[in-house]
C-alpha cells in the first residue's frame, strides 16, 4: 500500500508534462523573436496560470509587446489589467485608452467592453448613449452578450429612451439560444409586469433555464420564488439550497460549504483507509498525506482535524503535490487550521494551477472575487519564489 | 514529523451500551466440595432435581469428562451460574461447547452470554450470535433479545436496525423487561422503525411493570419532569421506590437521600441511611458523599468526623467535586482526619477538575499566604489566585499585578477582565484594555478573542474593524472557534482593502512573535 502511494506522488512530483513545458519553452522563444502571435498567446497563458506559473506582471510585459506592434487582443487584454491593476499599477484612465485603440479593430468583443467601461464610466465618465451605440454595433456583428447589455439599456431607459418592448425583443432571441444573462433578464421583465402581464410561472421558467447555467443571480431569483411561492409551489428547503448555491451562506450563520479538492489522477480519498494513510504519511508519503489531511476534514471537520490537516497538505505541498497545494490553499483561505491569509491561499492554488489540477485554477479565480489586486500582484510573487525554491531543492 | 488524529470509535460507545444492558454474570465463590469417589450418575440426577447443585457438581466431572452429554452440560451450567461453587468461565465454555457438539441442545443462550461478556479477553461476537440464532429457532425470548442487540451494534452479524427490532420486538411481546425498555428506547429513537412516542410510552411503562429498574427509573425521571408524561410527583415517587427496592443504584442514592433530608418524603432518616450505604457499597459515589454529610453533621447518626472523612474520602478518589471540596476542607482543619497540607491541596486541586471556584479560591488563599510556596506552585496557581482576586480579595489582585510586571501574559488577561469589567474592584475601561493587549500579544488565545470582540464594538478602545479582524484572525488561527464566525461577521462588513489590511498585519503579528 505505501508503496503504491509513494510511486503516484513521484511521478505528479515532476509537475508539468514534457510535451506542454515544451510548449512554453518553444512560445518563450517565438515570443523573444518578436512574433507577435506568440507573445500573445504566451501572455494568454500567463495570465490564466494554465500549465504554467500565473503572473500577471510578465502577463503585462507580454501583452504590452504584443500591443506595440498593432495586436488588438492584446491591447484590450493589458486595458483590462491597467483597470484592475493586475501586473501593473492601476491606472483606468490608460486602460481606458487601451481598450479603446483595441475597439478600432471593430472587433465584436473590443467593442462590448469598451461600451461596457463607458456603461459603468470605467477610466472615462459613463455615457450610456455611446455604450449603447457601440453595443448596438458589437450586436450587429453577433455579439450575443452586446444584444443583452443593449437590452439591459432599454429596459432601464439608460441612453435610450425606455422601451420595454425592445428590451424583450432584444433579450429573447438570446434567451431562446441559451443566454444565462438574457434568460434571467426576461424573468425579471415576467416578475415585475414590465410592459407585459404580470406572469409568475413564465418568469420560474426562465430563472431556472438561467440558475441551470448556475448564474448566481438566477439562483438567487429562483430562490426567492420558491420561498415565497411564486408560480411554483413554496419550498422553503428548495430556497435555501438555490441561496447555498448561489454563494450566499444562508442568512442564519449557516457557513459556506468548505470547497476540498479531490485530485481525479489520484486514489479518491476513502475513509476506511485511515490507518494506511496515517502510517504512510508519517512515513513522509505526500499522496497519503493529501487523502489523510482530505479524509480528516471531510468526514470530521473539527478544529484539531483542520489544524492537522492544514499541517498534514502543508508537508505534501512542500513536497510538490498539486492536490495538497490546492487544499492547503483553500484552508488558508477561509482561515482554517491556519490564519486567514489570502495572499498565501491563492499562492498555493497558483502553485496547483500551475500543477496542472483539474479545477484548481476556476477555484482560484472564485475566490479572487474577495481580493485586493495588491493581494493577487503579492500571491503572484511569493507563487514565483515558491516556485523556484521548490525547483532548486528537486534538482 | 508526526500527525496524531483521535480515534473516534461510535461503534465502540454502542458496544459499552450493549454490555451494560446484557450486565456482568458476577461470579459468586463457593468453597469446592471434597471430591471423594465419583459417585453414580443417578445420584448426581437425583442431586441436580434436588436442587443440591454442590452435591451434583462434585460429582459430575467424571461422566462429563467420560463424555456423557447430559453431564456435560449441567456441570457447564452450574460453572457459567456460580451454582454450587465457584465462577468458571472457561470451564463452563468448555463443557457447554462439548455438550453441543454431542448434540445436546441446551444452554445456547448462557453459553453466547459467556462469549459475550468475555472480559477480559476479546468478546467472541460470532459464536454467540450463532448460538443466539439456534436458540430463537427454539423460541427462546432472551435469546431474541440478545440477537436483537447484536443486530443493532452490528456486531457478530450484519449491523441491520430493522432486524434488529424486529428480534427485540420478539421478545418484548414474550413479556421479557429489557426488550420492553430496549423497544421504549428504540421508538423514540425511530431506530429501526418509525419513530412513535405513544409506543416508546407504552414499552416503557410495561417493562416497569414486568420489573426493569431501568424503566421504572426512567418514568420517575419522566414524571418529576414532565417530559413525554403528564408531571406528577406522586407517581414519579411511585417508580422510584420501586426501582430502589429492584437494586437500581441511582434510585437507592436519591431516594435515599430524600429520606434523609425529609425531601418529597417523610422524613425516615434510618430508610435514608439504609438506602445510602446500599448504593455507597456498590460504590456510588454521591451517595457516599450523604454518608458523610450524615456524619459530618450529625443527622441520623452520631457526629463522627472520621467516618464522615473515611465516606468523603471513597467518593473523592472517583473525582466527584463536592466531596474533594469538603475532604480538602478537612485535611486542612485536621477534622476527621490528621491535618496534611499535601493532601488538602491534592483534593482541592482535584474539585477544580470540577470547576469548583470555591477549590480555586482556597488554592489562592494558600498561594497568597505562602503555604504553597512559589518553588512548589504549579503552573494553574495563577488562575487559583486570580480567581480569589475575582472575589474582591485586594493582596490577591496585587499579587497578580506583580506576575503582571515580571511578564505572565495570563496574569494580564485575567487583570484585563477584572478592570474592563469591574469584577471584584471598581471597572477601569483603558486600564482593563491595556492589560487585555499586553495578553493578547503574549499569546493567550482568549484574550486575542477578547481583543476582537473591544475592538469590534469599542468597547475600551477605539473602534477599529481591522484591529478587531486581525485579533480574530489570529485567536482562529490558535483554534478558537468563536473567533471564526466573528472574524466571517467581521469580514462582511468591511471592504477587500481593510481585510487585506487586517490579514497582513495578522500575518505581521505572527512572524514577529
Amino acid at each position: 500500500m505505501m508503496r503504491l502511494f509513494l510511486a503516484t506522488a513521484l511521478s505528479l512530483a515532476l509537475g508539468l508534462g514534457p510535451a506542454q513545458a515544451q510548449t512554453v519553452a518553444q512560445l518563450q522563444q517565438a515570443a523573444e523573436a518578436g512574433q507577435v502571435a506568440a507573445q500573445f498567446q504566451l501572455a494568454d497563458r500567463l495570465r490564466k496560470g494554465e500549465g504554467i506559473l500565473q503572473n500577471y506582471a510578465r502577463a503585462a510585459q507580454w501583452y504590452a509587446a504584443a500591443a506595440a506592434q498593432g495586436d488588438a487582443r492584446a491591447q484590450n487584454s493589458l486595458g483590462a489589467l491597467y483597470i484592475k491593476g493586475l501586473g501593473v499599477p492601476a491606472d483606468p484612465a490608460k486602460g481606458f485608452a487601451l481598450l479603446e485603440v483595441a475597439a478600432n479593430s471593430g472587433a465584436a468583443k473590443h467593442l462590448h467592453d469598451l461600451a461596457t467601461a463607458y456603461q459603468q464610466g470605467i477610466g472615462t465618465a459613463a455615457d450610456p448613449a455611446r455604450a449603447a451605440t457601440l453595443f448596438r454595433q458589437a450586436s450587429d456583428l453577433g455579439l450575443a452578450e452586446s444584444t443583452v447589455s443593449l437590452g439591459v439599456l432599454y429596459q432601464g431607459g439608460e441612453g435610450v429612451t425606455r422601451d420595454i418592448a425592445r428590451a424583450i425583443e432584444l433579450y429573447s432571441g438570446p434567451a431562446e439560444a441559451g443566454h444565462a444573462r438574457a434568460q434571467n433578464n426576461l424573468g425579471l421583465i415576467y416578475v415585475r409586469g414590465e410592459g407585459v402581464a404580470q406572469d409568475y410561472e413564465a418568469a420560474v421558467g426562465w430563472f431556472r433555464k438561467a440558475a441551470e447555467q448556475g448564474l448566481p443571480v438566477a439562483l438567487t431569483n429562483l430562490g426567492v420564488m420558491y420561498e415565497n411561492g411564486f408560480g411554483i409551489a413554496r419550498d422553503e428547503a428548495e430556497a435555501k439550497r438555490l441561496y447555498r448555491l448561489a454563494g450566499q451562506g444562508d442568512a442564519e450563520g449557516g457557513e459556506k460549504a468548505l470547497h476540498l479538492v479531490a485530485d481525479p489522477r489520484l486514489l479518491p480519498p476513502d475513509p476506511d483507509q485511515v490507518e494506511a494513510y496515517l502510517a504512510a504519511a508519517n512515513a513522509g508519503d505526500p499522496v497519503a498525506q493529501y487523502l489523510l489531511g482530505y479524509v480528516l476534514v471531510s468526514t470530521a471537520p473539527t478544529n484539531a482535524n483542520f489544524r492537522t490537516a492544514a499541517k498534514l497538505f502543508e508537508a505534501a505541498a512542500q513536497a510538490g503535490l498539486p492536490a495538497a497545494m490546492a487544499n492547503l490553499g483553500v484552508l488558508t483561505f477561509e482561515g482554517k487550521g491556519a490564519l486567514q491569509d489570502y495572499v498565501e491561499g491563492y499562492k498555493w492554488l497558483t502553485l496547483a494551477s500551475a500543477g496542472g489540477l483539474p479545477g484548481a485554477i476556476g477555484l482560484r479565480d472564485d475566490l479572487a472575487a474577495r481580493m485586493t489586486s495588491d493581494q493577487i500582484n503579492a500571491a503572484n510573487a511569493a507563487a514565483e519564489i515558491a516556485w523556484v525554491a521548490q525547483r532548486e531543492t528537486s534538482q | 514529523m508526526h500527525f496524531n488524529i483521535l480515534p473516534i470509535s461510535r461503534k465502540l460507545a454502542l458496544l459499552l451500551a450493549l454490555l451494560a444492558t446484557t450486565g456482568l454474570v458476577q461470579p459468586i465463590h463457593a468453597q469446592q466440595a471434597d471430591t471423594l469417589e465419583p459417585p453414580s450418575l443417578e445420584s448426581v440426577e437425583a442431586a441436580w432435581r434436588a436442587g443440591d447443585f454442590a452435591a451434583a457438581r462434585a460429582g459430575l466431572l467424571a461422566h462429563a469428562e467420560a463424555g456423557v452429554p447430559v453431564a456435560q452440560y449441567r456441570l457447564g451450567y452450574m460453572m457459567g451460574t456460580a451454582s454450587g461453587g465457584p465462577f468458571d468461565r472457561e470451564g463452563a465454555k468448555k463443557w457447554l461447547e462439548a455438550a453441543i457438539a454431542q448434540n445436546h441442545n441446551a444452554g445456547f443462550v448462557l453459553l453466547a452470554r459467556l462469549y459475550l461478556t468475555g472480559s477480559p479477553e476479546i468478546p467472541d461476537y460470532e459464536r454467540a450470535a450463532q448460538l443466539l440464532a439456534l436458540a430463537v429457532e427454539d423460541g427462546d425470548a432472551e435469546a431474541h433479545f440478545y440477537l436483537g442487540q447484536l443486530y443493532r451494534i452490528g456486531r457478530g452479524v450484519e449491523g441491520d436496525k430493522v432486524r434488529g427490532y424486529t428480534l427485540v420486538r420478539a421478545a418484548g411481546d414474550a413479556g421479557y423487561a429489557p426488550a420492553q425498555f430496549a423497544l421504549a428506547e428504540m421508538y423514540s429513537r425511530g431506530e429501526g422503525v418509525e419513530p412513535d412516542d405513544a409506543q416508546a410510552s407504552r414499552w416503557l411503562l410495561q417493562a416497569a411493570e414486568n420489573g426493569s429498574s431501568k424503566a421504572q427509573m426512567s418514568l420517575y425521571f419522566n414524571y418529576s419532569r414532565g417530559t413525554g408524561f403528564p408531571k406528577d410527583e406522586a407517581k414519579a415517587l411511585g417508580y422510584l421506590i420501586l426501582a430502589a427496592e429492584g437494586g437500581h443504584t441511582l434510585a437507592e442514592r436519591i431516594l435515599g437521600a430524600s429520606y434523609l433530608m425529609g425531601e418529597g418524603v417523610e422524613m425516615d432518616t434510618e430508610k435514608g441511611l439504609d438506602l445510602l450505604r446500599r448504593a455507597a457499597a456498590k460504590g456510588e459515589a454521591g451517595a457516599q458523599t450523604n454518608l458523610g454529610y450524615a456524619y459530618a453533621s450529625g443527622t441520623g447518626v452520631a457526629q463522627d468526623d472520621a467516618k464522615a472523612a473515611e465516606w468523603y474520602k471513597l467518593a473523592a478518589d472517583q473525582g466527584l467535586t463536592r466531596a474533594a471540596l469538603v475532604l480538602g476542607d478537612l485535611y486542612q482543619a485536621g477534622r476527621g482526619v490528621e491535618e496534611n497540607l499535601d493532601e488538602a491541596i491534592k483534593y482541592y486541586q482535584i474539585a477544580t477538575m470540577g470547576r469548583s471556584q470555591l477549590a480555586e479560591e482556597r488554592l489562592g488563599q494558600l498561594i497568597l499566604s505562602g503555604a504553597i510556596p512559589p518553588d512548589k506552585e504549579p503552573e494553574r496557581g495563577i488562575i487559583w489566585v486570580a480567581t480569589l482576586a475575582e472575589t474582591g480579595e485586594a493582596a490577591a489582585r496585587d499579587m497578580l499585578q506583580a506576575r503582571a510586571a515580571t511578564g505572565e501574559p495570563y496574569a494580564d488577561f485575567r487583570l484585563g477582565l477584572i478592570y474592563r469589567d469591574g469584577v471584584g474592584t471598581d471597572p477601569d475601561l483603558p486600564r482593563g484594555a491595556k492589560h487585555m493587549m499586553i495578553a493578547a500579544k503574549g499569546g493567550i488565545v482568549a484574550a486575542q478573542e477578547q481583543m476582537a470582540e473591544m475592538a469590534a464594538s469599542g468597547n475600551g478602545v477605539e473602534q477599529d474593524f481591522v484591529e478587531a479582524h486581525k485579533w480574530a484572525n489570529i485567536a482562529a488561527a490558535n483554534g478558537s472557534d468563536a473567533a471564526v464566525e466573528r472574524r466571517g461577521v467581521l469580514a462582511d462588513l468591511m471592504t477587500a482593502e481593510q481585510v487585506a489590511e487586517a490579514q497582513a498585519r495578522a500575518k505581521a503579528f505572527l512572524n514577529g512573535q
